[in-house]
């Protein structure tokens, strides 16, 4: 990932792509919810329940990403 | 394994195992229509010399009662000129019967009745030169003379007779125990022939359902669904209908339907994320009050800048 700022529905995008990864086809609810959040601080939220809910692995791989994006998204 | 590949395998599989029993079959029936031709022409033969050596008999027998029409009958000179022509001719015949007969042996190596024909030719060369020498000492003027003659020669042409009867037998016997022998060969080889075709067909079975087995397991598991199953999805989905849903196997990570839906809901997420971003900018575009050069008409451009950047890099990910 570049320095370069990124809109939320950018962040929204590689997110999703990381839950098909990982869920496969059973990502959908979960891509629903990343769609639903209105604001950064509604994504930041649900990002954070997710890793709650999610094994070693997978949490591993949320956060992972989660930390590249979460400081490039226009707040 | 390519489709193209395992499909000419299993041809070629199929070709060699059905090449190969068909040589064994046809070297089996060619072998047994050789020994049917075998005992046909033996079963022709053997009829052929029991017929004449019975047709010697007869002659042998008729040649006995010509010799004792001439006994009985010879007083009268042109009776007796006429027997004595039926005993010669009669002989002749008897002769030229068993010496086919040994012709026939001797071609056919039958090697049993060969000796027996020859002593039997030989006898009856010989009990003819008997009658003949006994036949001097009749006269035709005195009755008596016959009497005496046929005392001397009674009973000698019953070694003959039965030597006869017992080559006819030798004949038969041979015939029986060669056809028998034939005909068991012929049943062995036609079992043979008969276990050798179960054997092909339940193999080329087994082979052939293995291998349909395998091609199905094969092309359904690079499949995962029904092709027109497949096709229709692959249809919607060039249609651009994006919520059509496709029910895969529980474990199908690897097969065509499984990419296709993985490629599926990747599109998905990117078309729903450029319609969210052209949502967003046509939001953000009516807000923005083009008369006012205020702090939120500037973050507003900004935040359009942003979502049109944004929407720019998300459709910069199709490679066309």
């Amino acid at each position: 990932m570049s320095k370069e700022s990124i809109t939320i529905n950018q962040a929204k995008l590689s997110l999703n792509n990381l839950m098909i990864d990982i869920f496969g086809f059973d990502s959908e609810p979960i891509m629903n919810s990343i769609n639903n959040c209105q604001t950064y601080d509604d994504l930041k939220n649900y990002i954070q329940e997710l890793i709650k809910k999610s094994n070693k692995d997978e949490s591993y791989q949320i956060i992972s990403l989660w930390s590249d994006l979460s400081y490039k998204i226009i707040k | 394994m390519k489709v193209r590949d395992l499909l000419l395998s299993i041809f070629g599989i199929n070709i060699v195992i059905i090449a190969i029993f068909s040589i064994f079959l046809s070297y089996n029936l060619m072998d047994n229509r050789d020994y049917m031709t075998k005992a046909t022409s033996a079963g022709i033969m053997y009829e052929q010399l029991n017929n004449d050596t019975r047709q010697a008999q007869v002659n042998f027998q008729r040649q006995v009662q010509e010799w004792k029409n001439i006994l009985i009958r010879g007083n009268d000179k042109e009776l007796y000129e006429k027997y004595l022509k039926g005993f010669n001719e009669r002989e002749v015949m008897v002769q030229e019967e068993l010496k086919s007969v040994l012709a026939v042996a001797e071609k056919n190596k039958l090697a049993k009745i060969t000796p027996k024909i020859e002593n039997l030719i030989e006898e009856h060369n010989k009990l003819g030169k008997k009658y003949r020498e006994a036949l001097v000492s009749f006269n035709s003027e005195d009755p008596e003379t016959g009497k005496q003659v046929d005392l001397k020669l009674r009973g000698i042409d019953r070694p003959a007779s039965k030597a006869m009867d017992e080559l006819s037998d030798d004949i038969s016997k041979i015939s029986a125990s060669e056809l028998n022998s034939i005909s068991t060969t012929v049943k062995d080889k036609n079992d043979e022939s008969l276990t050798i075709l179960y054997i092909a067909t339940a193999i080329l079975l087994l082979a052939s359902s293995s291998l349909l087995l395998y091609i199905r397991k094969f092309i359904w598991k690079n499949l995962g669904i029904e092709p027109n199953t497949l096709n229709e999805y692959f249809n919607a989905l060039a249609q651009g209908h994006f919520d059509k849903t496709l029910d895969l196997e529980k474990d199908d990570k690897t097969s065509v339907a499984y990419h296709a839906k993985l490629m599926h809901f990747k599109l998905k997420n990117l078309v729903g994320s450029i319609i969210r971003m052209t949502e967003d900018i046509e939001k953000k575009a009516l807000k923005i009050n083009i008369a006012s050069r205020t702090e939120s008409f500037m973050d507003n451009v900004k935040e359009v800048r942003a979502e049109i950047k944004g929407m720019a890099e998300t459709v910069k990910k199709f490679k066309i």
